[in-house]
């Protein structure tokens, strides 16, 4: 009996430690999720924003984004105001794995009574492309919910486009280089090796001959577009790409990769694509790891890691 | 049944041929006879104690002597019962008598039994007395708090010589030079080992990456203990830090492997050998097993995480297999492992846009073309995928030859993104999503003991840490294989509290360049000496 009792007394203890823990709020920062906001206050809440039309409440008088986006962007602002009884905004994208709470900041001096509300938004990179519906719903301190109000945004990626592409991309925060030697020849006849300090296929041209290239010039030439994590600077695109806007010169190709820094990772897995009019030539995968960075990492540096001709 | 009178009545009649003075007479002779015949029958009957249907028997020849040929007097029921209540009498008392004799043999063993125990005692206490006396006079004791507890440890050092070191720095700043003396390992281990309750806490020291001690083997054990002390318990249940039960390799004992380092997959895959679970081990007869729960991230991992676990996820391992001798100086050991877990693939913070100059012409002024802008980036989350590996082990020990024992063993492994040091797989990297990396390996090895204080060992070892990787993608071949192989070949010179090895290992990798960027071997042959000492 006695034993009994013990066993009953600290049940309901357990039952209560349980039960309170279901109460309050989730430890999912919602970095999963297409949409990611952060700011004061704003708290992520897994599952999607459901919309009900006939709900009466607070309402979003008005929701603002980017119309425009590619996935990754970080710094942008999702905004807007609602009416006075409202004490948080529901914001989430359609289709999405969750939405956030935003608490209103103030009034809306333009509007009173109105009050307005603002996040830091980010888009994921893995969000899809095409277009998404980004909602938003006003919620009364008494917990009733408002219809919502949408905005519809264009998620457009950010890859390169060209009659030859040639894209290295990896990940993890390391220092790759891509290298293209191309068949296009200096003046002293040796062939254009297009990497982070010769990021064109045209040889310097002198001032008596013209100086700088235009931009219709370069766009005619090879172009290498950007250094990332550039002396472990990182930056966080890890993809360097090397491409032309009009037809490539006809002749052999060699593609490098050099790993110029770990950063202090252990590894990086790297993958190259070669596309010529939007149809890939090939895929070269790769592994880089500390014994990489032993060789020299100038012009003609890098393991070759495919050929090509056109 | 007939009166006593008619008895004498009827030996009347049967002499009445006879005169009338000689009948008394002839009766009373007869019938001093008669009992003396029968005493004497009865007597001989109650001497053989070994024939009680021989005692039976006697009254009949009793009466049979009574009616020779001579005489012939009728039976007196009043002397047989008389001889039959003497015969039992007689027999009762004999009885009593063998039991009296056989308590008292009893008795006698009894007494001697406790007299050669106690003589025993004695002897177990004066020695043990003797013992406490020598102990009393030679250097104080490893004193514990509790019995069973053991304490050993060794040390490995090493000096080597690799065509691969070069007096330079890595990116991250860590030498390229590895011809250098080294503490290999130092570690000290205490073990408990009671009957019900097992463990032990192993520390370890090296200079591997500078001077360092970490914690290695932490363990807690529960078991059903064995029949005997040379058996293995039927069942032992084990939480903590200890080795992952996947094949022979990995369990071996550093103290007492031949070559200095184990082989390349086995260090892929299973890197410090040590991570954190709980195990089920035990063998009946000749079968063994090992089943365990781990975080999947050993200690050896190149990885932020070894002895940590990034993810909730925990890999199921495991070894079936047996141990036994084949014929009287031959025994095999065979086994299968399987492992399935999950990985974890890091995710990166989220960046902020940036300004970026590159000096390309190198004049020290700034040109706006030599500017770029660098948007800022999303945080990516971090995520998970599975990994498997299964694989056999063999290994035969012989003492077949005068010199010393040969073993002979290896191991094969296939598996699945499971490379946690050599070439870190991760199916999950952005750049590589969709494509599991398989990996294959093994070893076969060979060890001869020449004599008690000599051995020799080679081992070869291979291992591909991508084996799709030769293959053609969209007609195009992708970078070469990244196999590795070595083939090792070690000597010592041994005693019980030690020993002497000298290894030569020649190494192929696919990790040098060739003057057209072309992956091919970075000579990386290594010649090395490890003095060991044990306790």
């Amino acid at each position: 009996m006695r034993r009994g009792r013990t066993r009953f007394s600290l049940t309901w203890p357990a039952l209560a430690l349980l039960a309170s823990s279901c109460a309050g709020t989730s430890s999912d920062s919602g970095i999963e999720a297409w949409l990611q906001l952060s700011g004061a206050g704003v708290q992520y809440v897994p599952g999607p924003l459901v919309d009900d039309p006939a709900a009466v409440g607070p309402v979003v008088r008005s929701l603002s984004a980017s119309g425009k986006i590619f996935p990754g962007a970080v710094g942008r602002t999702v905004s807007g105001s609602a009416s006075s009884e409202t004490a948080t905004v529901l914001v989430g994208l359609d289709g999405d794995m969750g939405h956030y709470i935003v608490p209103v900041s103030g009034p809306d001096a333009d509007n009173q009574p109105d009050l307005l509300w603002s996040a830091n938004g980010a888009l994921s990179a893995e969000a899809p492309t095409g277009s998404l519906l980004l909602r938003a719903r006003a919620v009364a301190t008494d917990g009733t919910q408002g219809p919502a109000t949408a905005q519809a945004l264009t998620v457009q990626a950010t890859a390169v486009t060209g009659t030859l592409v040639v894209s290295l991309g990896w990940d993890t925060e390391a220092d790759l280089d891509l290298h293209v030697v191309t068949p296009a020849l200096t003046s002293d006849g040796k062939l254009i090796e297009l990497w982070s300090n010769s990021r064109t296929a045209l040889p310097p041209r002198p001032a008596l001959q013209g100086g700088a290239y235009t931009d219709d010039e370069l766009a005619m030439a090879g172009i290498y577009d950007f250094d990332s994590n550039a002396q472990c600077l990182i930056d966080g695109l890890r993809n360097e790409n090397v491409f032309w806007t009009v037809p490539p010169p006809g002749g052999h190709y060699v593609v490098r990769v050099d790993t110029f820094n770990m950063c202090s990772q252990q590894v990086a897995h790297w993958t190259v694509t070669v596309t010529l009019d939007d149809q890939v030539l090939g895929t070269y995968r790769g592994t880089s790891t500390d014994t990489d960075t032993r060789f020299a990492h100038g012009a003609g540096a890098g393991l070759t890691v495919g050929e090509f001709d056109l | 049944m007939n009166s006593p009178d008619e008895q004498s009545i009827a030996g009347l009649r049967k002499n009445e041929n006879g005169g009338r003075l000689t009948v008394p007479i002839f009766v009373a002779v007869a019938g001093i006879g008669f009992v003396i015949c029968v005493a004497s029958g009865s007597v001989a009957a109650a001497e053989d104690r070994t024939a009680p249907a021989k005692t039976a028997a006697a009254p009949t020849e009793t009466s049979g002597a009574a009616e020779g040929p001579s005489y012939a007097f009728p039976p007196n029921p009043e002397e047989q019962r008389r001889i039959d209540e003497l015969t039992k009498a007689l027999a009762e008392s004999d009885a009593r008598a063998r039991d009296a004799q056989a308590a008292a043999e009893h008795a006698l063993a009894e007494e001697r039994a406790q007299r050669q125990a106690l003589k025993l005692r004695l002897d177990a206490m004066e020695s043990a007395l003797t013992a406490t006396a020598r102990r009393t006079e030679s250097a104080p004791p490893v004193t514990t708090a509790r019995l069973g507890l053991s304490l050993n440890g060794f040390l490995q050092a090493d000096v080597a010589i690799r065509q691969s070191a070069q007096d330079q720095l890595n990116t991250a700043n860590a030498p390229l030079n590895s011809d250098r003396f080294n503490i290999r390992r130092a570690r000290i281990r205490a073990a408990l080992d009671r009957e019900y309750v097992a463990g032990a806490i192993e520390l370890d020291g090296n200079t591997n990456n500078g001077f360092a001690a970490r914690v290695l083997d932490a363990e807690a054990s529960l078991r059903w203990p064995a029949r005997s002390a040379s058996e293995l318990p039927l069942l032992m249940a084990t939480i903590g830090a200890f080795k992952i039960p996947f094949g022979f390799e990995v369990g071996q004992s550093d103290r007492d492997r031949l070559f200095l380092e184990r082989s390349t997959a086995e260090r892929a895959f299973f890197p410090g050998e040590y991570d954190l679970g709980a195990r089920l081990q035990g063998g009946w007869r000749f079968v063994r097993y090992q089943f365990a729960v781990m975080n999947g991230e050993p200690a050896g991992e190149t990885s932020a995480f070894p002895g940590r676990d990034p993810n909730h996820q925990k890999d199921f391992v495991g070894r079936l297999g047996i141990d036994t001798p084949i014929v009287d100086r031959l025994g095999i050991a065979v086994g299968l492992s399987g492992l399935s877990g999950t990985g974890f693939h890091p995710g990166t913070p989220a960046t902020k846009p940036t300004i970026n100059w590159n000096d390309r012409n190198q004049d020290g002024l700034f040109q706006p073309t030599e500017v770029s802008a660098t948007p800022g980036t999303a945080a990516t989350p971090s995520s998970n995928f599975t990994r498997q590996a299964v694989g056999a082990d063999l290994r035969l020990v012989a003492r077949l030859l005068p010199l010393g024992e040969t073993t002979a063993y290896g191991e094969f492994y296939l598996a699945k993104n499971l490379d946690r040091a050599i070439q870190p797989a991760d199916p999950k990297s952005m750049t590589g999503a969709g494509r599991d990396v398989d990996e294959v390996g093994g070893y076969v090895a060979l060890t001869q003991e020449l004599s008690r204080h000599a051995m020799v060992g080679f081992r070869y070892d291979y291992y591909n840490p991508d084996k799709d990787s030769t293959d053609k993608q969209n007609a195009v071949t992708v970078p070469q294989t990244f196999m590795y192989q070595t083939f090792a070949f070690t000597a010592a010179l041994q005693a019980p509290s030690g020993r002497l090895i000298v290894e030569y290992d020649i190494n192929t990798n696919h990790q040098g360049r060739d003057p057209n960027g072309l992956p091919t071997n970075l000579k990386d042959n290594a010649v090395s000496l490890r003095g060991e000492v044990k306790f």
